[in-house]
This record gives C-alpha cells, structure tokens and sequence, in this order.
C-alpha cells in the first residue's frame, strides 16, 4: 500500500472517527463571538390564542428571508400542545379539555406534549438551517435569566433547562427542512402546576400504537426560585438580552389577524386549528380492552378499536363468555361503529343508532336491557372520547 | 511487508472493514446534495428511495417515520416525507420526480432500521422514474464521498 493511500486513508479515517465523537458544546463566549447567529428580529405576538401563534411561526418559517434570523416570543391562554407524530388521546386528557375550553393544538415540529398557559413563555428561533443549534439558543437564554436573577440553571442532554438540575422549566423541539429551521421551546415560568399535571394525564388505557410518546419529568417554575416572576418579566429580560448583545436587533410586535401584513395567514390557522390536522394526523393506533360487567358475572367480552385517519377503520368483538347472548347484538354494534369519526358526538350518535337498530329487531327486550345499556357505555369508555359521568348521563338518555 | 502489517493493523484493517461494510450495503447508487440516495433500475424504469449514512447519524436516533403515500406524485427535490429524531422532525426530499410505487412498511414499525442499515433495510419507498434528466444533477457515489469531505 503506497504512503499516499495510508495517509488519505488515515484522514479519511480519522474524520470518522471524530465524527462519532459527542457534540462539541458551546459556551456563551463563543455564542457572543458567533455575533452573526444572534437574532436580529424579535418578533412579540400580540395574540394569546395558540393556533394564531403556530400559525403565525409557521408564516414566517416559509415567508421571511431566515438569513436574518428571527426570534418569535409569544404567550397562550390555556391549552394543550403536542408533536407532529403524537397521539393526543394518550397524551392528555381530550375530553376533560373540550369540556373546559382548553384548546389541543399539532405542532408541525417534533418532540413531547406540553400545557400552556399565561405562566409560560414560548420562544422560537427561526434561522437558516446551517446555522441550527439549539444548545446555543438555549444557552442565550439561560444567560439573560442568569444575569437578571441568578437562576440556578442548566442545560441537560436532552436540550431540557433545568431548575437545580433536577426539576424540567424548559423543553424543546424543532422543525429542519432543506434550508430553514425553527427551534421552540416553552420556559415555564409561573404556570398551574397542578392543572398541568392532571390535564397531561390520559384516562384511556390499551393502546397500542407507534406514535412518538413524551418523557414526562418533573417540572418547575422559575418563580418557585423568584417569586413573584412572570412571562411577561421574562419577555423582557431575553428581549433586553439579545438587544444588548446585538445593536442591529429590532423589537416588533405582531397582529396575527392581519391578513395585510402576513398575507396568507388566516389559511394556515385553518389548517392549523383543523380537526383534520388536530386529530386526524394521528398515527394509527389500537385499543384492546376486556369488558366484563360486575352484574352478570359470567360475561366476557374482548374489544378492539383500530383507528386510522381519525375514524374508526376496524371494531372487533370476541365474546369469551356471555350466557344468554344473541349473536346479532354484537353483529349490529360492531357494524354501527366501524367507519365512524373518532370523536364524541360521533360515538355517541353511533352507539344511539345502534341502540335503536336493536330496538326495531326485536332484540332490546326488558330482560336484555341492562346488559345491553352496559355494553354501549362500555364502549363508550374504551374509546376515552367521553368519559365524564356528564357525558354518560347525556349518552343514557339519548 | 512490515509497512504493509502496519497500515492492517493500524488504519487498514478497522478502516478497510468500515468501508466494506458500507460499500457491501450500498451497491451503485445516485446521491443528493440533502443527503438522500436513489438507486434506479434501468430497465424496469423504477427508483428506490433512502437516506444516506450521513443524514441518519446527524439525525440521531430516529424515532418516527412518515412515508409518501402509494400513488402519491413526487417532484424532483419536494417533500416526500419527514424523520423525526430526537425532538426534531426533519423533512426528507425526493431527489426525482415520479410517482411512489411502493413503501418500506418495516421502517414504520422500527425506525432505527434507518439508522442501522441506511442503505439496505432501511430503504423508505420506490417510486417511478418521472424524467430522466432528474438525474443528471445527482452525484455519484464517489463524487458524494468527496461532497460529504466538505459538509462537517
């Protein structure tokens, strides 16, 4: 072997081999050197409705020359957030939250599911793709709160601040595409920490599906560090930052509703605030539950929901055990579900023509009638798009 | 002779095996500047689609993907789908135009075969060759190899 194929082989070598090396991290005083990867656009959202927000991120994702980086800040009234390849159903509790006017919203980008609302401050850069890091985003941020308050925080593996090195204030995702990118992320500043928890919890059980699912952790605000501390304080101290720090950077706030400015816009919040896009986009996924009434003890019945494209592709009813039981029961509910939206009104309408089918055929007689109420409810719940007793009474009377 | 040991036991055996090992799972295929392979089949007219070594090890670990859907008009260098990795999701391009014949089912139910085996399993869908000419922007593997020198 010749010394020019040793040496071009050994470079060639060693370029792999540094290539598998961890990712160099970068300090604040390289970030201040990289003078060029500050944003030189802060852009504030005047609109505290998410799918304006999403949408407005999204505009400027495809519409603005990213070789001027931008930093969009906006703050929600309460909802719910998850990634683009999520189930919603297994991310949160649906129903609680349409009950309560607590929006769901998809992200176009990936990662977990998180909760808003006006305690949390959401930030995203937008710049070229080439000049896409998150650690650097964060690390700015994370030097004006530790500038303005000595916060005790860190950046963990997983681009996730930390309060203490323990508790979750911040979590990240993005977007990457050709040539472009976005990287968001929430700071948890003064949110409910207990509507948090219990909205981010699911109700529905024996799902299986390949949908991406969120790393829950334990999560903090900074104000359990400074009281009193609010998004709006925290707008502020990042803003200042990053003008400081960069003299050509512009402060603008933005009307998401204006169709002069953003042309375009009022298209991509109805796609984004689509149920198309909320629910139907979720991967495929299964529900598997084993039904048994405690009133008649010896029933058995085996159920699985398949839903595909937000509707109900395939319903199975296996009956293990169930004396007395007539076929066609089972024939007519797993008729009357199969190719229905996967939603509460439609569930519930379903399952009421099902109930009225029996009637007609003769086969809801007096003696049947309350194994035959049970089976409805019981699919009802399996589904989990209802499942408060305010939706059970509503469902029994129908 | 003793040079020869040396460069075995030092560069050319760990190294050698590398490139083999790729080149083994690789067989002749054209490359995009985004990190996307396709390789043609001349005479059934028909593509096969993936990404390439690079792009999965700057991926990460990926975690979901979203496929092209059978029937579905590709243009050369349009969305064809997305990776999602580690928190980010990623969209992947079509380096040809044409229409999507088939997809890699597999990958769907384990993502990481992208990651493990870029260039053979972890093909994502095949699809026709819309033009030709789609073509005659894209690399060859050779010309990739000094392209991807350039990219770090």
């Amino acid at each position: 072997m010749s010394l020019q194929r040793i040496c071009k082989n050994g470079r060639l070598f060693m370029r792999v081999l540094m290539r598998n090396k961890p990712e160099k991290k970068v300090t604040y005083e390289q970030v201040m050197f990289l003078h060029s990867f500050l944003p030189q656009k802060i852009i504030i959202s005047t609109s505290s409705n998410i799918h304006d927000n999403l949408a407005l991120e999204d505009w400027l994702y495809e519409h603005s020359d990213l070789r001027t980086p931008v930093l969009l800040l906006w703050r929600s009234s309460p909802c719910v957030v998850f990634g683009r390849h999520q189930n919603p159903w297994t991310e949160c509790n649906v129903p609680f939250c349409e009950q309560n006017g607590i929006v769901l919203a998809r992200r176009k980008s990936g990662g977990g599911t998180v909760y808003h609302d006006e305690g949390n401050l959401n930030c995203s850069f937008l710049t070229e793709r080439k000049i896409y890091d998150r650690r650097r985003n964060l690390q700015l941020v994370v030097n004006a709160l530790q500038q303005r308050w000595n916060l005790p925080l860190s950046i963990n593996d997983r681009d996730d601040i930390l309060l203490y090195q323990q508790y979750k204030v911040s979590g990240s995702a993005a977007k990457l595409a050709r040539c472009k990118s976005y990287h968001h992320f929430t700071i948890l500043c003064s949110v409910d920490k207990l509507r948090l928890t219990s909205i981010l919890n699911t109700h529905l059980t024996g799902v299986s599906s390949k949908a991406t699912p969120s790393v829950k952790m334990a999560v903090a605000n900074l104000a359990e560090h400074v009281p009193g501390l609010g998004s709006l304080d925290v707008q502020h101290a990042i803003t200042e930052h990053v003008l400081a720090n960069n003299e050509a950077a512009t402060v603008s706030y933005a009307d998401a509703l204006d169709e002069t400015q953003y042309p375009g816009l009022a298209a991509l919040r109805a796609e984004i605030s689509s149920w198309e896009w909320t629910f139907a986009k979720t991967p495929p996924f299964t529900i598997n539950r084993r039904l048994s009434p405690t009133e008649r003890g010896n029933a058995l019945i085996d159920i699985s929901i398949k839903v595909r494209q937000g509707l109900i592709c395939e319903a199975e009813l296996q009956v293990l055990q169930c004396s007395g039981a007539h076929p066609q029961w089972f024939l007519t509910l797993k008729n009357g579900i199969q190719g229905v939206k996967f939603d509460k009104e439609s569930v519930i309408n379903a399952l009421s023509g099902v109930k009225s089918q029996w009637i007609n055929e003769d086969l809801y007689g007096s003696q049947q009638a309350d194994f035959l109420d049970w089976l409805l409810l019981a699919v009802m719940q399996t589904t989990g798009v209802a499942n408060s007793s305010l939706d059970h009474q509503l469902f029994m009377s129908a | 002779m003793f040079q020869n040991f040396w460069t075995n036991l030092l560069c050319g055996g760990c190294h050698l095996e590398f490139l083999n090992r790729k080149r083994n799972d690789r067989k002749e295929k054209y490359f995009s500047d985004k990190h996307e392979w396709v390789d043609v089949d001349e005479k059934n007219k028909t593509a096969t689609v993936g990404v390439t070594h690079y792009a999965q090890d700057k991926l990460g670990e990926i975690v979901f993907v979203q496929l092209p859907e059978i029937g579905q008009a590709l243009e050369a260098h349009g969305e064809a789908g997305v990776l999602e990795s580690v928190k980010a999701a990623s969209d992947v391009y079509s380096p040809i135009s044409g229409k999507v014949t088939a997809v890699n089912t597999t990958i769907v139910d384990n993502p990481k075969l992208i990651n493990d085996s870029p260039y053979k399993d972890g093909w994502m869908f095949k699809c026709t060759v819309g033009d030709p000419k789609d073509l005659v922007g894209l690399m060859d593997e050779a010309g990739y190899e000094e392209y991807v020198k350039t990219c770090d």
